[in-house]
């Protein structure tokens, strides 16, 4: 798939899985990778990206078990972008839906 | 590769940016297979989904340039995210570096013989003070001789540097249109 396109998606897919709840990076990266082929390393650019413009927050929170995580939180900017990116993505997708619909009768 | 080697390649390959972002990132892929490891996977199997070091590397030093060039817009800023992309893959580099380097070398070339010129017209008017000292032969001290090596020297040397200054003019023209093609570019690789 086009590089461009699978970026701006996996940044919705983030962004909304931070929506209800603060994760740390393996997490994430379990749940994006459960549904989307991807390079899993690849998540870790983008949630720098995201952090360094402020669409996010990361914290360091001990765990039980080895070393501490870093957590990501979802900033007021993060929630107002993934409302953006989503009504983007739905608008375009269905377009993209009933196109194909249409080329298959 | 073992968590080690792996943690060690991508630091090698992130050696553009500053050490404080380096271990920044080094740590969260740490993080990420110690974490996986605890949860009973296999190490070499995590380290093979995250992907190569390399390509890591080349996303995070493109995003780090963005960032550099949209604070500090400069023609070299700009290059340097341009050339990260490049790596990623995202243009041809001969067709979009092809026609920008074919111009600048036509500015070069055009300064450089506007600066011959200016130079031979200096040698010529310099002609005259040798020719009391005889070793400037075919050349007599004439009230002639003078006058065309006076007209040959100021005619050369103002030929070149009406060049000179007329390529400094387009070059700068050019440079600013280099900066805000080079920007449009970034534009379409940030999306914004």
């Amino acid at each position: 798939m086009n590089i461009q396109f699978k970026k701006g998606a996996l940044e919705l897919c983030v962004l909304s899985l931070l929506k209800d709840q603060d994760h740390y990076g393996y997490e994430l990266v379990q749940a994006v990778s459960e549904n989307i082929q991807m390079s899993e390393g690849t998540i870790y650019p983008l949630l720098r990206r995201l952090t360094l413009d402020g669409l996010t927050q990361s914290y360091l929170k001990e765990s039980n078990e080895g070393p501490p995580r870093k957590y990501y939180h979802l900033t007021t900017k993060g929630e107002e972008t993934q409302r953006l990116l989503c009504t983007e993505w739905n608008a375009f997708t269905d377009g993209v839906n009933r196109l194909i619909k249409g080329r298959s009768q | 590769m073992t968590k080690k080697e792996y943690l060690e390649e991508l630091a090698q390959a992130l050696k553009a940016l500053p050490v404080s972002d380096i271990e920044e990132i080094v740590y969260d892929y740490s993080e990420h297979i110690q974490v996986a490891v605890e949860r009973g996977e296999i190490e070499s199997e995590v380290i093979k989904r995250l992907g190569s070091p390399k390509a890591i590397a080349k996303e995070y030093t493109l995003n780090h340039f963005i960032k550099t060039a949209k604070s500090k817009p400069s023609g070299a800023n700009y290059t340097k995210v341009l050339l990260a992309a490049l790596g990623l893959g995202f243009f041809n580099l001969v067709i979009v570096l092809g026609p920008f380097i074919g111009i600048w070398g036509v500015l070069i070339g055009f300064f450089i013989s506007g600066a011959a010129l200016v130079l031979s017209g200096v040698v010529a008017l310099m002609a005259i003070l040798l020719i009391p000292t005889g070793l400037a032969t075919g050349l007599s001290g004439t009230i002639w001789d003078v006058t065309a090596l006076i007209g040959i020297g100021a005619t050369l040397g103002s030929i070149g540097l009406l060049i000179m200054l007329g390529t400094s003019l387009l070059s700068k023209k050019f440079y600013h249109m280099t900066l805000k093609y080079l920007q449009l570019n970034m534009q379409l690789l940030t999306g914004k």
